[in-house]
């Protein structure tokens, strides 16, 4: 979608924990008010609100609006989806203020994804689960290796370019004491000794579940120029689902080609409606639910050619000071499991020039995505221009 | 003490047929009266074309592994006693795949091998399973 005049200000992020300890709404209420306070707005102010959830495991845009005590609201969504959504509800978002239905949004995801419900190893249930479950095909970990596996297994790499993704981002965690595994530094001896979960996937190769909860401001960009930070301009956005894309989240039996994901399908129309290429992208927070998913999608946004992924991180192409950093803040893998919302969180906090010790030093063009396999989002963000 | 059963399946309206084909071991698939094309899962419209109508037809016992992934970790502790195992995506028509475990017998597992299906009875419903058919046979 071509945005105009759309931007992300405030960013609001709660703890993150393996136990918060705390109910979802209050996590979802701290994340809210820290990116009010953030952009130095009243609650009063805000008068839309959207979230995302998945199997009930969140808390409601009307309950966060209650805690926070917004204005009145003109718009709400409250997203039934995984982690294909965050780009995805910036694009709502950003349609309903160009629409003019509200001037302040803040959205949000708040889950107690490791003591709670569990993010990444709860069940999925739905119309296809009763040909999964019952035969031990039971967890997002082995859907994405049963893609993962067709992937490097066409693009002939190994479980070594794999690795390449989880050490690059350990080291980026490193530089961010947020990150759950900020003081788990890996090498390649130590990822070949860890066990396997689902072939080819170690434990490296998966997100970390967490507690905690990301709010973001999204308003207008003439609204965002009077904020306390820069605005992240919304250049564009796009959102796909394949064609039979399944009778739940679980089921992509008859979704294609599994050794390409939605950003093969989505990349021209994103470039193109920001009149953008891929070589003016600086930076790229790319969804990892698992490794594969980053290898995937750099091929996917044309950082690379086919089946040369593994080698463009070897090269140390997206470390801090290579030609592209990507998921600079560690990634669902290091940072921790937040459904991608705080893959968002990070690309406003980089093209804002907020991002402390991980800041990226060229930071104009950011492309970020949502999702994993066969549907999924993205967006490119860039500094006020 | 031994760890709890799977989950049985728990056919729905569109879903009985297969499970009852299995049990006759059969693969009970849809056909669709327009487009011909066959579907998996059951469902109650042409994924390919939106028809409403089908024929019921019997599937292939031949496919081959589009994909494959070797479970390490017993997610669901009712299959701490099975792992390591095998869990395939099962290529039956284009873009017609269907999950089941993989016996490997002496043979590694690999893109596109040929494979056939086999059915376990467990008790109250019976599971598909395919086996890698033997290398250069």
């Amino acid at each position: 979608m071509k945005v105009q005049d759309v931007a992300i200000s405030g960013v609001g992020v709660s703890d993150f924990s393996k136990n918060s300890g705390r109910s979802v709404l209050a996590l979802a209420t701290e994340a809210a008010r820290a990116a009010l306070e953030d952009s130095g707005l009243d609650p009063g102010q805000i008068d839309g609100m959207a979230s995302f959830s998945l199997n009930a495991d969140s808390v409601s845009s009307h309950s966060v609006a209650t805690t926070i005590g917004t204005g009145p609201l003109g718009y709400v969504a409250d997203f039934n989806f995984g982690g294909q959504s965050p780009c995805y509800m910036v694009e709502q978002c950003a349609a309903a203020l160009q629409a003019g239905q509200a001037d302040y949004i803040v959205a949000f995801r708040a889950l107690n994804g490791r003591s709670g419900a569990r993010v990444g190893t709860g069940a999925l249930p739905g119309p296809g689960a009763q040909y999964r479950y019952p035969i031990g095909y039971g967890s997002w970990a082995m859907y994405m290796a049963m893609w993962a596996q067709r992937y490097l297994g066409e693009t002939g790499q190994t479980s070594l370019d794999l690795a390449e993704v989880a050490i690059a981002q350990r080291r980026h965690a490193a530089r961010n004491p947020n990150a759950l595994l900020h003081d788990r530094p890996l090498n390649l001896d130590q990822y070949m000794a860890t066990r396997y979960v689902v072939e080819p996937f170690r434990i490296p190769d998966l997100p970390s579940e967490i507690d905690g909860a990301v709010a973001l401001v999204i308003t207008t960009a003439e609204r965002a120029r009077v904020l306390k930070p820069p605005p992240a301009v919304v250049a564009s956005t796009a959102f796909t689902a394949r064609r039979h894309p399944g009778l739940d989240i679980g089921d992509y039996s008859m979704a294609g080609d599994f050794s390409r994901n939605f950003t093969h399908d989505l990349s021209a129309r994103l470039y193109s409606d920001a009149d953008l290429t891929p070589e003016d992208v600086d930076l790229a927070e790319i969804y990892d639910c698992s490794t594969s998913t980053v290898l995937v999608g750099l091929e996917g946004l044309g950082f690379c050619g086919r089946g040369e992924a593994g080698a463009f991180v070897r090269s140390g192409a997206t470390a801090l000071d290579g030609e592209l950093p990507v998921n600079t803040h560690g990634g669902l893998l290091s940072e921790g499991y937040l459904h991608g919302m705080n893959t968002v969180a990070e690309a406003v906090l980089q093209v804002q020039g907020r991002a402390g010790p991980r800041q990226a030093p060229r930071h104009e063009v950011c492309a970020v995505t949502s999702g994993g396999y066969v549907d999924g989002s993205a967006m490119l963000l860039t500094v006020d221009r | 003490m031994s760890a709890s059963a799977p989950s049985k399946p728990e056919p729905d309206f569109d879903s009985a047929p297969w499970w009852q084909g299995l049990g006759e071991h059969r693969l009970a698939l849809q056909s669709c009266a327009a487009c011909d094309r066959v579907r998996f899962p059951r469902m109650p419209g042409c994924p390919f074309c939106g028809c409403g109508e089908w024929h019921e037809v019997e599937g292939p016992h031949e496919g081959r592994l589009y994909s494959w992934v070797v479970v390490q970790h017993a997610f669901d502790p009712a299959f701490v006693d099975e792992v390591p195992y095998v869990i395939g995506m099962v290529e039956v028509a284009e873009d017609v795949r269907i999950p089941a475990r993989i016996e490997l017998g002496e043979s590694e597992p690999a893109l596109d091998l040929a494979v056939r299906a086999t059915f376990v009875d467990q008790g109250e419903w019976t599971e598909l399973r395919y086996r890698l058919e033997e290398q250069g046979a």
